[in-house]
């Protein structure tokens, strides 16, 4: 188990730093270093910058470096949790990203959660009521749910929502609630914003993971050993419960680390929709306005929380499977 | 097995009678076990033989009732001897009724062909060991280990503590064959079912694992149902043997007799497709011509005639035989020893 976690540790690691390769490069992709583009844009705006002013801040942000320095700066001001200054926003990116990155975080493990509760039961019911009309039903929606796109049901989801309740759904806290300090209230103002996008982030995963425990359930429950659990007398609802959706679980988990990235980045459509302060929403307006170290930040923390959650679901995995926890011993 | 078993003579543990298993599917019936009788005596084996897809596995499954969808018993009779004497129709049980699960692993015990595949990868022996014990005894959790401990032990697997917090991918094929039985013996069944328990095996432990079961059954005195295709496992295993051919039985009676004096076409030339040590090598096998029908498509008459040496046009594709005594110990199910 010692072995397994350090390799999926150093394993991780190793994606995150490609992770931040890759943001880094995009950052540096435009045309021109972004003090070129901050002086353009001052000089739009009428504020005129002198050459040793913009000499000064290529030299403060190490633009004549050779790259490979520029990128062990720029990660080791981000480590130490500096992560550039955002000219669209004109504020530092850590200001901008905030909140932001935690309401992200909270509404992908929502998401998650949401698939799990739903998708597992009616899977199972599915696979052990095979062709029955609970069956039929739960394949119809599914396939509804993976049909539609998540922007047109949340329109329509907050419209019905608004008209029936008169509880506006769009953003995650309520006017009042905004800048207010942490309370209970807060919290529950939070909860109930949430359930919406949530519900709508995990539609598409749910519609898939349904259909996945169905398949993989109906492949175990043909299986050797779960006629030699019904032959040693008990109840089929306990076999069913301890052997195969045991076994059908695991692809569920592993899939869970799939599904991961398009709920990320799904977020990032619905929160426009939505008007979500995710940093999905900020990722879209950095790109159209060539935010780089908006946009780089998105990526990256993007790209890292995939794989946060990808060794999750990858301990998860190796917790409830043994075959996967013992193979190194 | 030089003499006759005391038990052959005594009142049937499990009587099996008319007992008809199909299988509705999309393309239509399958008589999978098509109006099967024999007996089981106590303290004896009975062996039923025949090739794949003659419905002895779901015979088997059957007397449990834990044929899968969209296989269901239709009509029979699986009579039942308690150990009290009482004579129960399990049939009459519902499959998931209590009284059913209470047959199920306690009364009646069922081992299975492929060890490997029988067992929960996700959970470690001791845990499925153990869920027999809770199911079938009233014993505490420590009774309950060190019992399975002691099953272990008796069927021969060397360090059995250890073994009980170990997962199934570390046993060999062997070794979770006999805690397999182990499984099915620690809550001392009187009828072992074993669903040809040596096949995935290779040859010196299917020996080990018939010598095991013969054990098993004379310290335990319990009754066995050995199901195989391997008429020499037949021979070193059982006391009397049933022969099916596509759902039905077409011989019955004691071991020696069928080997003795086969008397169904289809017995004899199974008996002379076994290579012999007297043959010469260069002599080619006989062979049953043919291959089994499909069940769907079911021969008119008697199943096997488009295969039999002493097909009778007019007769064996006509009418379909009863199973009848030829002497005082065999049945067959053949026109060439009816009255006609």
């Amino acid at each position: 188990m010692l072995a397994f976690f350090v390799r999926r540790v150093i394993y991780a690691i190793i994606a995150m730093w490609a992770v931040s390769v890759i943001s880094f490069v995009i950052i540096n992709l435009p045309a021109g270093d972004f003090v070129t583009t901050y002086i353009a844009t001052q000089l739009a705006t009428g504020n005129l910058i002198l050459e040793d002013e913009a000499e000064s801040l290529r030299e403060f942000y190490g633009l004549n470096d050779p790259v490979y320095v520029q990128y062990a700066k720029w990660m080791t001001r981000i480590l130490q949790g500096q992560l550039g200054f955002s000219f669209e926003f004109e504020a530092p990116v850590r200001t901008v990203l905030g909140m932001n990155l935690l309401n992200t975080v909270l509404l992908g493990a929502g998401a998650v959660l949401f698939i799990w509760t739903v998708a597992i039961p009616i899977g199972i019911y599915s696979a052990v009521k095979q062709y029955s009309p609970g069956d039929y039903i739960a394949t119809f929606f599914g396939f509804l749910g993976l049909g539609i796109p998540d922007f047109l049901i949340a329109l329509v989801m907050a419209w019905v929502i608004f008209d029936t309740t008169g509880f506006l759904a769009t953003d995650l806290y309520s006017a009042g609630y905004r800048t207010a300090p942490w309370s209970l209230a807060k919290i529950w103002d939070l909860a109930k914003h949430l359930v919406l996008p949530v519900v709508i982030l995990g539609t598409a995963g749910t519609a898939t993971l349904v259909r996945i425990t169905r398949a993989n359930l109906l492949d175990e429950l043909k299986k050797p050993y779960v006629t030699t659990a019904r032959a040693k007398g008990l109840t089929e609802w306990q076999i069913i419960m301890k052997y195969p959706v045991r076994y059908a679980l695991n692809p569920v988990i592993s899939l869970t680390a799939y599904i991961l990235p398009f709920i990320i980045s799904g977020s990032v459509v619905l929160s426009y929709v939505l008007d979500l302060p995710t940093i999905g929403r900020d990722f879209l307006r950095a790109l159209t306005a060539q935010d780089i170290y908006l946009s780089g930040a998105v990526i990256l923390f993007s790209g890292w929380l995939t794989i946060i959650g990808t060794f999750g679901s990858d301990l998860l995995l190796a917790w409830v499977d043994p075959r996967i926890r013992l193979e190194e011993d | 097995m030089s003499e006759k078993p005391a038990g052959l003579d005594a009142e049937p543990v499990i009587s099996v009678r008319d007992l008809e298993t199909h299988f509705f599917t999309d393309e239509g019936i399958v008589r999978a076990v098509d109006g099967v009788n024999f007996d089981v005596h106590p303290g004896t084996t009975m062996g039923i033989v025949g090739e794949s897809g003659c419905g002895k596995s779901i015979t088997a499954k059957s007397i449990l009732q834990i044929v899968e969808a969209p296989g269901r018993i239709v009509n029979g009779e699986i009579n039942y001897r308690r150990g009290s004497g009482e004579t129960v129709n399990l049939l009459n049980y519902e499959s998931g009724s209590g009284n059913m699960r209470a047959i199920r692993g306690g009364d009646i015990s069922m081992i299975f062909q492929e060890p490997m595949t029988s067992f929960s990868g996700l959970h470690t022996f001791g845990n499925q060991i153990d869920e027999a014990l809770r199911l079938h005894t009233n014993l505490a959790k420590q009774e309950r280990f060190d019992l399975a401990v002691d099953w272990l032990a008796r069927v021969g697997i060397p360090n059995p503590v250890q073994r009980m917090h170990e997962y199934p991918f570390r046993f060999s094929g062997g070794q979770l064959q006999r805690a397999m039985i182990a499984m099915a013996m620690c809550t001392n069944p009187r009828v072992l079912i074993a669903d040809e328990p040596t096949t995935a095996l290779d040859v010196t432990t299917q020996a080990q694992i018939l010598d095991l079961l013969q054990r098993m059954q004379e310290e335990n005195d319990m009754a066995i149902l050995f199901i195989t295709h391997d008429l020499g496992v037949i021979s070193e295993i059982a006391d009397e043997v049933t022969v099916m051919y596509l759902g039905k039985v077409v011989e019955s009676g004691p071991v020696f007799s069928f080997f003795d004096e086969p008397k169904h076409p289809y017995s004899r030339a199974l008996q002379t497709s076994i290579p012999s040590m007297f043959t010469s090598s260069r002599e080619r096998l006989p062979s049953i011509s043919g291959s089994i029908p499909h069940p769907q498509n079911r021969p008119s008459g008697c199943a096997f005639h488009p295969r039999c040496q002493s097909f009778m046009e007019g007769t064996c594709d006509v009418g379909e035989p009863e199973l009848v005594s030829v002497n005082e110990e065999q049945e067959v199910s053949c026109f060439l020893y009816e009255e006609r």
